[in-house]
């Protein structure tokens, strides 16, 4: 077992379908718009639908072809023959009120508008004019401006961002963002990194369909297991808060880059998406009594995600350091009190486990120095096995073990740790993040291979670390919470 | 505490600051312990009330017009005697009068002064996304200097209150140490959780400073010694 989840907190509400579980697997694709023109969004979005997304019905809607990408075209959305899941606008403007009221005559369920020029730079009307027209006749609005919806478990593409260029990879991460740009930056990011996600949301402008909803949608969705927020304002606050106390009951972490602490910040989020952004103390008060995981930098949202979607959540703040580097360890003692762990005290019977399995000259204690791993006869074995015997210690709740070496020789001594990091798991139910400060060769090389295994792997010890106290910070709150 | 002020000035059609009796009268009525409260319109009447509540007492100046009494020099505190308090009274209402010619006066507040416990500030604002919020922190330059304030949104628990106290730089002040003893931490619970059903049930009140609430040792209590409160009208 991975993971600390239980299947029923996973599942909770998820017996009868969603409003929004056709948006997020439809059927039937329209995309107008749609031309073989590759410098358009249309075009982009038909060409990674074909490539990447699973075998739906697409219907290219453009009035001047017969075909698009060898599949038959509709010069409008009410002359396809059959009914329509999700119709994607990719069209200026001007031209999108009136495929809206295409789209409310064919009954489409959902309409994913990509064009921009609306709320946020001031036009409220038109963008009202496009909500009630779809309101009245029942068809929610994703958008308008913004990058649409990539669902990596279902296989549906309803974005052109360029992000599907990098290959996605599936997990138990969804990414919910009001930033387009930014948003399909974290998900080529996520899958860079060999770190999958279960579907990423881009919000735009949400004149309609919000990030509250698409979080209520999320806690219910057994794919995902944390979800992460990119947020630059909330427009609905009781909904929000209402979504994020269903998050807490099915134990779903929230993960959320905030903008807007700097008085700068505010006015570029009024300007980005036209949301109006409240005060950031308000959100920082809302974020802990909710229990939502506020971190400063994408990065973390990434890192701190990988972390808890992999690992099961760890009881107490006693984290056990292994690392070659004396210097590493200063590094990492010196940052636990401002990030709520501890340095764990190790019970005398690990200390001896440990003192057998060091160089002669290295001290056994926490954080733990090693010294040097080549040239001890027992180069291969010496991590993997502190590991273990670490992280069996009743003293401690979380192991953060790192290597500084290099090239392919490497392999064996990560191979190695990760089959004792799968002995832990048996015996165990307490987070490993592994770090390694290396070349990016050789970097590449054990993360592939720590993906594959769903160990969490960091590029440096404070970024392992700092990802053990996001884990902390929920794990205690969680563990307040259901005193 | 300084947004009041521009909440004033800015919706001064719409809301109504009341004044430190009226707030008063308010809390009471939901359960608060206020410091009591004469209005004095002559300086026999403000000697009548001292004596009544017992030395040493405090003068507050009186009026819908001066928001900021401090700033209109309109406070004297601890009062031991009948000659300071009618001193008191005159220069309180001396300084009224040149500091707003127009403002109207309804008199000098006679009120006990309460020497011992810790200043704190328990206050609410309305956040037009998410309702009413609720601060709490430690009183004086704490709050005006360090803005070392914890707020929660309403409605909230206990146990809310309980990590919102905790949450505060200063809240080893509170806990007790060589110069003070154990601060009443459930009063301050109490207190709080009055706050936030005062404001969840009362939606016209757009903000409301207790400022400063003084926090006796364990055991003692908490009572507000001065409040304000912004309501729609």
């Amino acid at each position: 077992v991975l993971s600390s989840w239980t299947p029923e907190s996973c599942e909770s509400g998820n017996m009868q379908a969603h409003e929004l579980s056709n948006l997020f697997d439809p059927k039937t694709i329209a995309v107008v718009g749609a031309s073989s023109d590759l410098t358009k969004p249309g075009a982009r979005l038909m060409a990674y639908c074909l490539k990447l997304g699973a075998p739906v019905k697409l219907f290219p809607i453009n009035p001047n072809r017969p075909e698009v990408m060898g599949k038959k075209a509709f010069s409008r959305v009410t002359e396809v023959p059959d009914d329509i899941d999700v119709v994607c606008v990719a069209v200026p403007r001007q031209a999108v009120q009136t495929v809206v009221e295409d789209c409310v005559t064919k009954k489409a369920k959902f309409i994913v508008v990509f064009s921009a020029g609306f709320s946020e730079i001031g036009n409220r009307e038109q963008q009202t004019k496009l909500v009630q027209t779809a309101k009245n006749a029942g068809c929610r609005i994703m958008g308008p401006n913004c990058q649409g919806l990539i669902s990596t478990v279902n296989n549906v593409i309803l974005s052109y961002h360029s992000c599907l260029d990098t290959t996605p990879v599936r997990g138990k991460i969804a990414l919910v963002t009001q930033s387009g740009a930014l948003g399909g930056y974290l998900t080529g990011a996520f899958w860079e990194r060999k770190i999958g996600i279960s579907h990423f949301v881009s919000t735009g402008n949400e004149s309609d369909l919000e990030v509250s909803e698409f979080v209520k949608f999320l806690v219910t969705d057994s794919n995902t297991k944390v979800i992460t927020l990119f947020l630059e304002g909330i427009r609905n606050g009781p909904k929000f808060r209402q979504a994020a106390e269903e998050a807490v009951r099915a134990k779903k972490p929230i993960i959320v880059v905030k903008t807007g602490k700097s008085e700068k910040g505010r006015q570029s989020a009024l300007t980005h998406t036209g949301a109006m952004t409240g005060s950031d103390k308000v959100y920082d008060a809302l974020f802990k009594q909710l229990g939502i995981l506020r971190v400063k930098t994408m990065e973390e949202l990434i890192e701190g995600a990988a972390a808890l979607a992999s690992q099961p959540l760890p009881t107490g703040n006693r984290i056990a350091f292994i690392s070659p580097s004396g210097a590493a360890c200063s590094l990492v003692s010196d940052v636990c009190d401002d990030l709520g762990l501890k340095v764990a005290d190790l019970s005398g019977k690990t200390l001896a486990r440990v003192k057998s399995l060091l160089p002669e000259m290295a001290v056994a204690k926490n954080p733990l120095d090693v010294v040097y791993v080549y040239g001890n006869p027992n180069a291969r074995t010496m991590i993997g096995d502190l590991i273990e015997a670490m992280a069996t210690d009743p003293n401690v709740d979380m192991v953060i073990p790192g290597l500084t070496i290099g090239g392919t020789v490497a392999n064996e001594v990560a191979a190695y740790c990760l089959e004792s990091i799968r002995k832990v798991r048996e015996k165990t139910s307490k987070p490993v993040l592994f770090w390694w400060a290396t070349d990016r060769d050789s970097f590449a090389r054990a993360e592939s291979l720590f993906s594959k295994n769903e160990v969490p792997l960091y590029t440096t010890p404070e970024r392992a670390v700092t990802a053990a106290a996001i884990m902390f910070e929920y794990a205690d709150y969680l563990q307040r919470r259901t005193k | 505490v300084r947004e009041a002020t521009k909440g004033h000035m800015s919706n001064a059609q719409s809301h109504q600051v009341l004044t430190e009796h009226e707030s008063k009268k308010i809390l009471e009525e939901n359960g608060f312990r206020v410091t009591k409260m004469t209005v004095a319109k002559t300086r026999e009447e403000a000697v009548q009330a001292a004596k009544s509540i017992g030395f040493p007492v405090a003068l507050k100046i009186v009026s819908p017009d001066i928001i900021h009494k401090t700033d209109a020099n309109g406070v004297r505190l601890e009062l031991s005697s009948v000659v300071d308090v009618e001193r008191a009274f005159d220069e309180i209402v001396g300084a009224a009068r040149s500091y707003n010619p127009d403002a109207r006066i309804e008199g000098v507040g006679v009120q006990e002064f309460v020497s011992d416990g810790i200043e704190v500030i328990v206050g609410s604002k309305r956040d037009e996304t998410f309702g009413p919020v609720v601060i709490f922190g430690l009183g004086g330059i704490f709050v005006d200097l360090f803005e070392d304030v914890s707020m929660r949104i309403v409605p909230f628990t206990e146990l809310d209150i309980r990590e919102m106290i905790r949450e505060i730089k200063g809240y080893k002040i509170l806990q007790g140490h060589r110069y003070a003893k154990k601060a009443d931490i459930p009063a301050l619970i109490e207190l709080i959780s009055k706050t936030e059903s005062l404001v969840d049930r009362d939606r016209r009140i757009v903000e409301m400073d207790l400022n400063p609430v003084k926090l006796l040792e364990e055991g003692k209590g908490a009572i507000v010694v001065d409040a304000r409160i912004m309501r729609e009208r």
